[in-house]
């Protein structure tokens, strides 16, 4: 079985399996890894600390696998051989849930039944507390349900079945038809404020008012690669963000977390779209509280909107409507907490708009 | 630690290849480079099981002392003794923490009593590494081999790294000559790696992803007739390439290091019997129980009743070493049941059968036994096997059914053919090819691949979560 004198093939093979796993080693003790993944937006896991308790419970070992993986050179460049031999040579249709499709990629999101319905538990608690306001609330379907024709997508018509279950007394918004497989980012999982034109519409047709999207006009900030890109690891065409500005005077204040301040700010964080998720250049991204006041408005209504990341881009569609929009986003500040910066206006309008993820996590929701 | 894992690949295994070939052989003599094994094993043991890896050590030097009383006895009454209590040491470990759960449930489900499940991790490998040593003992009880003096070498071979958690089980007596002197040659080394790279790709390109599909179907709330076949399909490839894959890799690193250790799997789905299946399926352990359990209970030279009798049983232990439920015993009878079916009626028939009905029958069977060993509970496995054909099931197929048989169907017949002979059959054909030109592919050929398959496999492991090892929870 084994020749004295090795043929070419057998000294090769044998030269191959050394250099690859000596080159790999000696690399990875070489060349320090870095500290941020900027594609997967996320800390790589650092060297564990390296004490007798941590050896004894496994947690150094567990910690060491993650960081050995996190922490191996050309990590970007080898996610992209895995993506692309999942998607070529396996000729699969998603990699770790993730698909790209004709109009981009995206995420398969399935609906959650028993999470959806303690999602909508929450928001009747809070909506219930909400005494004299006009209380809607609307679900942003995933972009997978816009996606090409057999994906197992979020279900849109059991999440309305669950969500009109359990809030029989708050007004639904049905944004279904409203949007399409262009409303949203190619490479990301928001939707994309230029094409929100309907969204509104349907908003204002339900919530009295009208959205005329010629006050409006656009500015560009450029191309970016968003998050379903990063985590695909595969080239997908760039998008270009565009924002819209709407005219009048407009401030906009947050809720310093730390010091419970209140801070001013622009609208739109030009410099945000150069950072880790350029998404965040609408309303500095997550953020607990934030108003935005527009003291040209001819309207005395005020907006309550209760939301997740894709309110940051709609929120600025609505100034023209109301004088006042407070964005609350319950996943940063406790509902119980709110009437300390919060005064909420009787007869004014409420607004529960998440998006499908959020309908699968109630845990996020600080509503007790 | 896992062998497809980083770890593994890039800091445990080319450290341990520095030191082992860095330690020198005074007079061809191995045993320094033993030590360095069995350092390396202690460490590869103990990064999954810091605590555990005492228990070990501590066993390994009881049975190691047993074994010199053994010895020291011989055809004396006390060396029976000896054995016997080395046979209490191992499998009285082995029960408390595998089976001590399992019986405690029974005994409460039966008398109605109230006693606490005792709250223990099984540690990884522990029921390889007692077969490992009860061989030892029992085949030094037996003359059969000789006794290992020295302690180190009882060690490293009881935990040899490649072996250690998961097999093959390998017998003392087929290691014990290459723990004194072994060959070590750029061949030996070449093909250990491929062999070793072969089965890195078998479970992280093959059964990893057939392992999500498996996850997939089982949690999936759609319950259609496509998801149950989908579901035993995937499982049956699944268990197949991550077992024979682990072996493989073991294998190809015993090489690596000099040893040879026996062959695990031989093409099981190409069988054409149940009989022929386990010939080939996890042989390291069909022929422990035969050589130590089957053989001593008097085996087919017996009366009939008695030659059933020991069938059941054999088979029943060997479900009961693959889990402690009832689940396991079930799929370890329904085989000596259908093996005693073969054996008295329908094995002149198999052998008439064309083979492709053959394989359809082998198949079935296997395929029906792997829902009882992958199910939490029997009605679970009956519901999974009677969707197979359309009771229950809510539909043909459904939505998620369909994309996910259009999203895994290549690696599915990846898997298929890549069960049977026929790409070793290929590789054969091209490496013994005689033009120039078919000489120069077949030289460049399998480098290429491994090369390939490396990158391929650390792409996966950098990047992927999904990872389990089926046989580590035996």
């Amino acid at each position: 079985m084994f020749d004295e004198k090795p043929a070419l093939r057998v000294k090769l093979t044998f030269a191959v399996f050394v250099i690859i796993l000596g080159a790999f080693t000696a690399l990875n003790r070489v060349i320090t890894p870095p500290e941020v993944s900027q594609s997967e937006r996320r800390t790589l896991a650092a060297m564990p600390a390296f004490t007798w308790k941590s050896v004894t419970s496994a947690s150094f070992m567990d910690g060491f696998e993650d960081f050995a993986a996190d922490s191996f050179v050309f990590r970007d460049a080898l996610r992209s051989v895995r993506a692309a031999t999942v998607f070529y040579p396996f000729m699969q249709t998603d990699k770790d849930g993730l698909y790209l499709g004709a109009f981009g990629a995206g995420k398969f999101t399935p609906l959650d039944e028993t999470s959806a319905r303690q999602t909508a538990a929450k928001i009747r608690k809070a909506a219930e507390a909400l005494d004299g306001l006009n209380v809607y609330y609307s679900v942003i379907p995933d972009k997978s349900v816009y996606a090409e024709r057999n994906y197992p997508s979020f279900d849109v018509d059991a999440a309305n079945a669950i969500l009109a279950e359990e809030l029989p007394e708050v007004t639904r918004v049905d944004l279904y038809d409203s949007l399409d497989n262009g409303s949203f980012y190619r490479t990301d999982l928001h939707w994309d404020q230029s094409r929100l034109s309907g969204v509104a519409e349907k908003l204002g047709s339900k919530m009295d008012f009208e959205y005329d999207a010629q006050t409006f006009y656009s500015e560009t900030a450029g191309e970016f690669q968003g998050v379903y890109a990063g985590q695909l690891a595969l080239p997908v065409k760039s998008d270009v963000l565009t924002y819209l500005i709407p005219s009048g005077t407009l401030t906009a204040r947050y809720l310093n977390e730390k010091t419970l301040e209140w801070e001013y700010g622009e609208m739109y964080d030009l410099d945000a779209f150069s950072g880790r998720d350029p998404y965040d250049l609408f309303l500095r991204g997550a953020q607990p509280l934030i108003v935005i006041e527009n003291a040209n408005s001819n309207s005395e209504r005020e907006l309550y909107l209760f939301r997740d990341s894709f309110a940051s881009s709609l929120a600025p569609l609505l100034t023209a409507t109301y004088r006042k929009i407070t964005l609350i986003d319950l996943r940063y500040i406790n509902f119980a907490y709110l009437p300390e910066f919060v005064t909420f206006e009787r007869g004014s309008d409420a607004l529960f708009l998440y998006s499908s993820q959020i309908l699968n996590s109630p845990a996020v929701l600080q509503v007790q | 630690m896992l062998f497809s894992s980083v770890t593994f690949l890039y800091y445990f295994l080319p450290a341990t290849l520095i030191l082992y070939y860095l330690t020198p052989t005074p007079q061809g003599s191995p045993r320094y480079r033993n030590i360095v094994l069995l350092i390396a094993s202690f460490v590869f043991y103990a990064w999954g099981e810091p605590v555990y890896s005492i228990l070990m050590v501590g066993e390994v030097a009881a049975l190691w002392a047993l074994g010199l009383l053994i010895n020291r006895f011989r055809d004396r009454p006390a060396s029976k003794a000896f054995l016997v209590l080395s046979l209490v040491v191992g499998l009285g470990a082995l029960a408390f923490f595998k089976y001590s759960n399992f019986f405690i449930t029974n005994i409460n489900a039966i008398s109605g009593a109230d006693i606490s499940l005792l709250k223990l991790a099984l540690p990884i490998g522990i029921s390889f590494y007692t077969f490992q040593t009860l061989s030892y003992s029992i085949d030094l009880y037996w003359g059969k081999t000789e006794v290992q003096r020295n302690p180190l070498d009882f060690a490293c071979y009881v935990m040899l790294f490649p072996q250690l958690i998961a097999g093959p089980i390998v017998r003392y007596a087929d290691v014990a000559a290459e723990l004194k002197d072994r060959e070590h040659s750029l061949s030996r080394f070449s093909a250990g790696a491929r062999r070793f790279v072969i089965g890195l790709a078998k479970k992280i390109l093959i059964s990893n992803l057939l392992g999500e599909l498996v996850e997939i179907c089982k949690a999936s709330p759609e319950h259609s007739v496509l998801f149950a076949w989908l579901y035993i399909a995937a499982y049956t490839l699944h268990i197949y390439f991550d077992f024979s894959g682990y072996s493989d890799m073991a294998i190809g690193l015993g090489h690596i290091l000099g040893f040879k250790f026996m062959e695990n799997f031989n093409y099981p789905y190409i069988a054409t019997s149940v009989t022929d299946f386990w010939r080939r399926w996890h042989i390291s352990l069909s022929s422990w129980f035969r050589d130590y359990v089957y053989i001593p209970l008097g085996g087919n030279r017996v009366s009939k009743p008695r030659f059933i009798f020991n069938i059941l049983v054999v088979w029943t232990l060997t479900g009961f070493w693959h889990g402690a439920d009832w689940n396991f015993m079930a799929w370890g009878l329904y085989f000596g049941i259908i093996l005693l079916i073969e054996k008295f009626l329908t094995g002149k028939l198999l052998e008439k059968l064309p083979k492709a009905l053959s394989h359809v029958y082998v198949m079935l069977i296997v395929c029906v036994s792997w829902a009882f060993f992958d199910s939490p509970s029997f009605s679970a496995a009956g519901a999974a096997l009677s969707r197979m054909f359309g009771f229950g099931a809510e539909s043909l197929a459904g939505t998620e059914s369909l994309y996910y048989l259009r999203s895994y169907l290549v690696p599915l017949i990846i898997g298929a053919i890549g069960c049977t002979p026929l790409p070793k059959r290929i590789a054969e054909k091209l490496l013994a090819s005689e033009t120039r030109l078919g000489k120069a592919a077949s030289t460049a050929l399998e480098p290429l691949t491994i090369a390939v398959l490396l990158i391929v496999i650390t792409a996966f492991l950098v990047d992927g979560s999904f990872n389990p090892f089926i046989y580590f929870r035996f």
